[in-house]
């Protein structure tokens, strides 16, 4: 999420491909993703991924992010298996026959755990290459662009304006609450639970409300969201390489379905080996 | 009376700043608590039920879980990139019904009726979802039932830290007229 | 263009009415001023001329209302078509993320052509002189832009009545004289602008008309075609009863901050920057801060005056360099139990359920028992919030929030007060009620940094000032 709004400061340049294109393949490609499970197909879709991500020519944050999330998943692969030790640790101790299959669980995260992660990266990829390409005024535009009824049309362009706000205010009341003597941490949620949510919370919820009746005034004083559907100014260009690239999406994917199916076939009932 | 249509601009307006202030708090409290913890887990998903709960007693319209539903998860999309839309009827639904909830227990306009229909939505979410989760690691069923584990943490963060908090917040900006009454 | 025939106003729910007896008329391209202390009925007039009275707002409206020669009530999309609002807050206004958009957004709303939309966001952006930062992004605008950026968004749906609720509460002196040289600018094309504001001086030359209310009624309406309005004011023999701001305002003549000869704090040769935009903000740069005196910072937008708050209260640490004080360097976390820094955004430094806990939480836990609770109604007393302890901090008027933010911050007793724009957006009686307990403060031993555009403020308290920049 920072790496979405990491950029609205920048000026607003539309580099290759359409937004809306961007959008069509990270749909594609984990509607894609989550039907796959042998690891051919899988290692396939990751690899024209990257091939899409890399022309973004973010290769270093690339690796930045491929690096949190191995470390993630060696945390939470940990976490579960500790989990599952220690019920079964616990279950053995009282005798119970249920203490083998805790057993089993434990044994089969680590056995198993490669393809639900290699799912994970097709998903990551395109997400990078949206969040790369991303910027919330042609976003926006998009939004308008895409025919939304303004009842989606309208919070999202609040939302893209006031995320990066909300990130301001969090980080003033952080040190509004400093100079008070108090700071919000993580010993401060365990030591003092209630004081911590009353600090950050009731400023942030009341600045919410102010903003909204303000907001809502200003609106409504320029007649915003009267009519159906905005004039768009600027509209965007959706060209031949978006057309390509999603028809290349799209076979590239069914390709993929083609390939796992013929893998399975005779049809086997699929699920945990 | 000014805008013929029944989601008025400012409706849309805080439902569309509350989804946002959602999302950046508990991005906050993830990078205060760190990822996997119990008390992590429960703080968050209960400050998104308080959260809830203020913005259903500051909008008080039929539907407005359901259109809370549908702005939050065309964002997690977009931050996502997917995945989760095609849990959007079943997410819809479950605004509908919570909304519904809210009507029959007495309207918008009372609290414990706002409560009830807030924590029916949260517990019909969890469950879409954690089908869908069993759907993405299905390979796995040692993870299936931690993450319904984890995300039974987060209910029980939603009962027991989200719905007091939520009250009593509705309550003190009720009093300090922050929240209109009428 | 605009007329009020006896006018009254009740909120709903209330029994006595919040405007009485409201009598104005006022010509196409002409200019009035109201003003009046705090809570004297000026916003519930504007919300008239808005439409919000009695479109969201109900109550009973007496008396009759013309505007551009509808005779009010009408809905409120009529009334929008023609009157353009600048809300108090430009912050709070904009709904796009970038200004061009911004200007364009309700041309867009009113399915204007795209053409015609194009056109008329430049020429918008031409009046105002912001056709260089139309691109730019609105995080990254000074006030004077975003108020610019408001003009232009108004100027864009050509309106025949411009509205400003208290256009220079947050403007430095050099972004209110071009806010002047901008009303200048729309009355010679016939925009009728009603502009309400407690600061005075900058109208000079503006102004048709004048009114000026108390508790809801008329106390002062110049005459036509009897000089400059503010000239009449300024004459008039109650002035100094209605809590009014100064008609004349001069910037004060101050002494350099290295003409003191007690100091507080040494900064020796500090270099800052931002780790985000790694803009340089100091590089070996040092200055003394005078001890038991307000020190003014002078400096321009993005001088750093605000980051040597930030530095002096350990919210940023220097590169380079030493900060000393009281001749030792000491750690943030020392630093910040003797300062109190009042920041600019109230409502994000009130938490508490009532007045009297807001100030109660804001001691250091040095006093016991009763000695707590009767320094905390000490405050109360002084900052004229009797009444009020048992009141939600956030249900205050702005005046209110302002002085309490101030009490709960010299609860805390500290060596040094920082103040950034302590005033803004206040009347004269509040300000007063400010300058007299930073002075009071003072006195006492303390040392105060003011970072203010308010020159009353400046010309009320300040002794020194600091330079920063060139």
């Amino acid at each position: 999420m920072p790496g979405l709004f990491a950029n609205f400061e920048a000026a607003p340049v539309q580099d290759g491909l359409d937004i809306r294109t961007r959008i069509f393949i990270s749909f594609v490609c984990s509607c894609v993703a989550v039907y796959l499970d042998e690891v051919g197909p899988i290692v396939a879709l990751g690899v024209a991924s990257l091939v899409y991500v890399l022309p973004t020519q973010r290769i270093r944050l690339l690796l930045i992010v491929y690096l949190l999330v191995a470390l993630m998943t060696v945390l939470s692969l940990g976490t579960v298996w500790l989990f599952f030790g220690s019920v079964e640790w616990a279950l053995l101790k009282a005798g119970s026959d249920s203490a083998a299959m805790a057993g089993m669980f434990k044994t089969q995260i680590l056995a198993s755990c490669h393809i639900p992660f290699l799912r994970l990266i097709p998903s990551l990829n395109v997400l990078l290459a949206l969040s790369f390409s991303f910027h919330v005024q042609t976003f926006v535009n998009a939004m308008k662009m895409l025919h939304l009824p303004r009842i989606i049309f309208l919070p999202l362009m609040v939302f893209c304006r006031f995320v990066p706000e909300f990130i301001l205010n969090v980080r003033q009341l952080r040190e509004a609450v400093l100079l008070r003597g108090f700071s919000i941490s993580f010993g401060s949620i365990f030591i003092h639970p209630v004081q911590t949510l009353r600090l950050t919370l009731v400023p942030l919820v009341i600045r919410t409300l102010r903003m909204a009746d303000n907001l809502a005034v200003a609106a409504e004083m320029k007649r915003v969201g009267y009519v159906k559907r905005p004039t768009v100014v600027t509209p965007l260009k959706f060209g031949k390489a978006d057309w390509m690239v999603m028809a290349v999406a799209v076979l590239l994917g069914i390709g993929l379905v083609a390939w796992q199916v013929l893998i399975q076939e005779p049809p086997t009932m699929r699920g945990s080996a | 009376m000014r805008n013929k249509f029944y989601w008025n601009t400012e409706s849309l307006i805080v439902v569309g700043l509350f989804t946002a202030l959602n999302k950046v708090v508990s991005l906050l409290i993830a990078l205060i608590g760190g990822g996997m913890n119990p008390v992590t887990m429960m703080l968050k998903n209960g400050v998104a039920t308080a959260l809830l709960i203020v913005m259903v007693s500051r909008v008080r319209k039929f539907g407005v879980l359901a259109l809370y539903t549908l702005i939050a998860q065309v964002v997690s999309f977009l931050i996502a990139g997917g995945g989760l839309i095609t849990l959007l009827p079943a997410f819809l639904l479950a605004g509908l019904i919570s909304d519904s909830i809210i009507h029959w227990c007495g309207g918008y306009r009372k609290l414990s009726a706002v409560v009830f229909g807030v924590a029916m939505y949260d517990l019909l979410g969890r469950v879409i979802s954690l089908s869908w989760s069993f759907l993405t690691v299905r390979e796995n069923e040692g993870m299936f039932i931690f993450g319904a584990v984890v995300v039974g943490l987060g209910y029980l963060g939603c009962l027991l830290i989200g719905i007091p908090c939520g009250i009593k917040f509705t309550k003190e900006l009720r009093h300090a007229g922050i929240i209109r009454e009428l | 263009m605009i007329s009020f025939k006896q006018v009254s106003y009740t909120y709903p729910f209330q029994e006595h009415p919040v405007l009485r007896n409201i009598n104005f008329e006022l010509n196409k391209g002409e200019a009035i001023l109201i003003t009046g202390p705090s809570g004297c009925g000026k916003s519930t007039l504007l919300r008239i001329l808005n439409g919000l009275i009695p479109n969201h707002f109900k109550g009973e409206l007496q008396g009759a209302v013309q505007l551009d020669g509808l005779n009010l009530p009408v809905p409120l999309d009529e009334v929008s078509q023609r009157v353009g609002v600048v809300l108090q807050n430009p912050d709070e206004q904009f709904m796009a993320t970038c200004v061009a958009d911004e200007v364009a957004l309700a041309l867009e709303w009113q399915q204007i052509p795209a053409e015609e939309i194009r056109r008329r966001v430049d020429e918008a952006l031409a009046a105002l002189k912001i056709e260089s930062i139309a691109e730019q992004s609105v995080f990254t605008l000074s006030q004077g832009e975003k108020q610019k950026t408001v003009l232009a968004a108004l100027l864009a749906c050509k309106p025949s009545v411009v509205v400003m609720d208290e256009p220079t509460a947050n403007l430095s002196p050099e972004a209110t004289e071009e806010l002047r040289e901008i009303c200048l600018m729309l009355k010679k094309q016939g925009i009728t602008l009603v502009i309400v504001d407690h600061r005075l001086y900058w109208l000079r030359g503006v102004l048709d008309r004048m009114l000026v209310l108390q508790d809801g009624a008329p106390v002062f309406q110049s005459d036509a075609g009897a000089g400059d309005p503010l000239d009449q004011l300024a004459a008039h023999p109650e002035l100094k009863a209605w809590g009014l701001r100064d008609v004349h305002v001069e910037r004060p003549e101050l002494k350099s901050n290295t003409e003191a000869e007690d100091f507080l704090i040494d900064v020796d040769r500090i270099s800052f920057r931002y780790p985000r935009t790694k803009k340089q903000i100091y590089s070996n740069w040092s200055m003394q801060l005078p001890s038991g005196a307000v020190t003014a910072v002078v400096g321009g937008n993005g001088a750093g005056k605000t980051t040597l708050a930030r530095l002096l209260t350990g919210l940023n640490k220097p590169q380079s360099g030493t900060l000393l004080f009281d001749g030792k360097p000491l750690k943030p976390r020392t630093i910040r139990a003797r300062t109190a820094f009042v920041m600019q955004q109230m409502e994000i430094q009130l938490y508490m359920r009532t007045v009297k806990d807001e100030l109660l939480f804001s001691d250091p836990k040095k006093r016991v028992g009763n000695a707590r609770s009767e320094t905390a109604e000490k405050w109360i007393r002084v900052f004229g919030l009797t009444g009020l302890e048992a009141r939600h901090p956030q249900s205050l008027s702005g005046g209110e929030r302002q002085r309490l933010v101030i009490a709960c911050a010299l609860m805390k007793e500290p060596d040094l007060l920082i103040l950034d724009e302590p005033t803004s957006g206040l009347d004269g009686l509040n300000m007063q009620i400010i300058a007299d307990q930073i002075s009071a403060f003072t006195r006492q031993g303390g040392t105060v940094l003011l970072i203010t555009h308010d020159l009353e403020l400046l010309q009320k308290t300040a002794a020194y000032k600091l330079t920063i920049g060139d």
